[in-house]
């Protein structure tokens, strides 16, 4: 069973590292668009956060040193999130608090709309009678949240990582109104024979007072660590409301 | 050195070789613009002179701004470097791509403006809806029939600001065993690099069609 999980988690985090091209974004037009109460939709989130090394030996040495590696990842990611809980801190929370507060500052009446979040992916049906009538959805998936390390080494810290998919939709779901992908942290594979698949990723560079040698360091300073959380889902919210301006 | 230890050593260079970027981008140094007030500026653009670009995403129109050559001076004397694009004639909207390059240390600080064809404003964007994507500035806006030239003029009032910023990526380099084998080693690491932004640089302008629902 453990086998089991750790390949499926090696999976995972190699989805989320390497993933497949994004697409271009699609820019909104305000003066067009004529939005005026958004209703933002329960965000997507993962069942907790992700701390992978983007790159390290165990990698290089085929299935076994892969494993190896994601048992190692798995026990890093449930002491963050321990860690987290410890200090009372939601992720979730935190970013929804945010996106709304950035909304209101650009105009926006803002409501919220519990929808349920079992698909992976955007919502398939929008609501076709929201409690409150809204001219457009925002429809957010964050695919990874946690702290990522490029490599091994002081020159290679751990810092924060925050990464969604967000698309605002017309009411009447005929139209997409906004669509982007952001990622707070980006670590970029070098672009190969095919290009850079993050091409099109609008990145948001992480703020060097949150940042770790490494995963022990991390763990020593529980406030730091929640700060720089917090950070990356503020950064990511303003980001939001930036596209929306 | 021993012909195993040689061949071992070529096949090294030889898989560092490939693993190299086939794509690396356009990012020979630029130095920075940093004023223009020795330029002979006009009030007005030349929308004569517009670069047209197709609306096609596969043929994306690369533009060099030269501050010395184009240079527009603003009622209240700012100065700004401009390229003026020419849009197609079209009857359904599509959307613009704006992306401001690299060039070693220097980024042109861009806006944007959509006119129509009497030069006259439809729509911007100003600076600060510009966003990252790397180490490039990105916008995007949705022009409409009517809609004729693209202006992208530097932003005198963010040129000059150094932005500090840090980038991480990995890489899968193809090594050698030595006994006809090759593992891949994946190796990570950071870079901070400090920007300029300036009159001058790199634009990069593609048009698309506006993607249907889903």
């Amino acid at each position: 069973m453990r086998l089991v999980g750790v390949t499926a988690a090696l999976a995972a985090a190699a989805m989320m590292l390497v993933g497949c091209a994004v697409k271009p974004g699609i820019p909104y037009d305000r003066t067009v668009a004529q939005v005026k109460t958004i209703g933002v939709l329960t965000p997507k989130f993962p069942d907790g956060p992700v701390v992978p090394l983007a790159s390290n030996v165990g990698q290089s040495f085929g299935l076994i040193g892969a494993l190896i590696d994601a048992g190692m990842q798995a026990e890093r990611e449930s002491k963050l999130t321990t860690m987290l809980k410890q200090q009372q801190f939601s992720v979730q929370e935190r970013f929804l608090a945010t996106l709304t507060a950035e909304l209101e500052a650009k105009g926006y009446t803002v409501a919220v709309l519990p929808v349920p979040r079992e698909a992976a992916g955007f919502v398939e049906q929008y609501p076709a009678s929201p409690p409150t009538k809204v001219d457009a959805y925002l429809d957010i998936v964050t695919t990874a949240y946690g702290y990522v390390a490029a490599g091994i080494g002081a020159s290679s810290p751990y810092r924060p990582l925050f990464s969604m998919n967000a698309k605002l939709v017309s009411a009447n779901g005929a139209s997409v109104l906004m669509q982007e992908t952001i990622v707070y942290n980006l670590v970029r594979p070098r672009a190969g024979m095919f290009g850079d698949p993050y091409e099109h990723v609008v990145t948001v560079a992480p703020d060097p007072s949150h940042q770790f040698r490494n995963f022990d360091a991390l763990m020593a300073d529980p406030p730091t660590a929640t700060l720089g959380m917090q950070a990356a889902a503020d950064r990511s919210a303003q980001t939001i409301g930036k596209l929306l301006q | 050195m021993s012909a195993i230890s040689l061949m071992t050593a070529r096949h090294i260079v030889g898989a560092a070789l490939l693993a190299a970027c086939v794509g690396c981008a356009r990012s020979s140094a630029l130095p920075p613009t940093l004023s223009l007030d020795a330029n002979p500026c006009t009030a007005e653009p030349n929308l004569a002179g517009a670069t047209p670009v197709p609306l096609d995403s596969e043929k994306p129109v690369t533009v060099t701004v030269d501050a010395v050559a184009s240079c527009l001076r603003a009622e209240n004397g700012e100065r700004r470097s401009y390229a003026v694009f020419l849009l197609p004639e079209t009857q359904s909207p599509y959307l613009v791509s704006v992306t401001s390059l690299l060039r070693g240390a220097t980024l042109l600080s861009p806006r944007l403006l959509i006119l129509d064809s009497q030069g006259k404003l439809a729509r911007e964007r100003q600076r600060d809806a510009f966003m990252f994507r790397g180490t490039s500035l990105y916008a995007g806006i949705r022009a409409y029939p009517g809609d004729r030239y693209l202006l992208v003029e530097s932003d005198p009032a963010t040129v000059g600001q150094r932005v500090s910023q840090v980038s991480s990526s990995t890489q899968t380099t193809a090594v050698a065993t030595g006994t006809g084998g090759v593992f891949f080693l994946g190796t990570g690491g950071d870079v901070s690099r400090t920007l300029i932004y300036a009159h001058n640089g790199t634009l990069v302008v593609t048009l698309r069609p506006v993607p249907p629902a889903n």
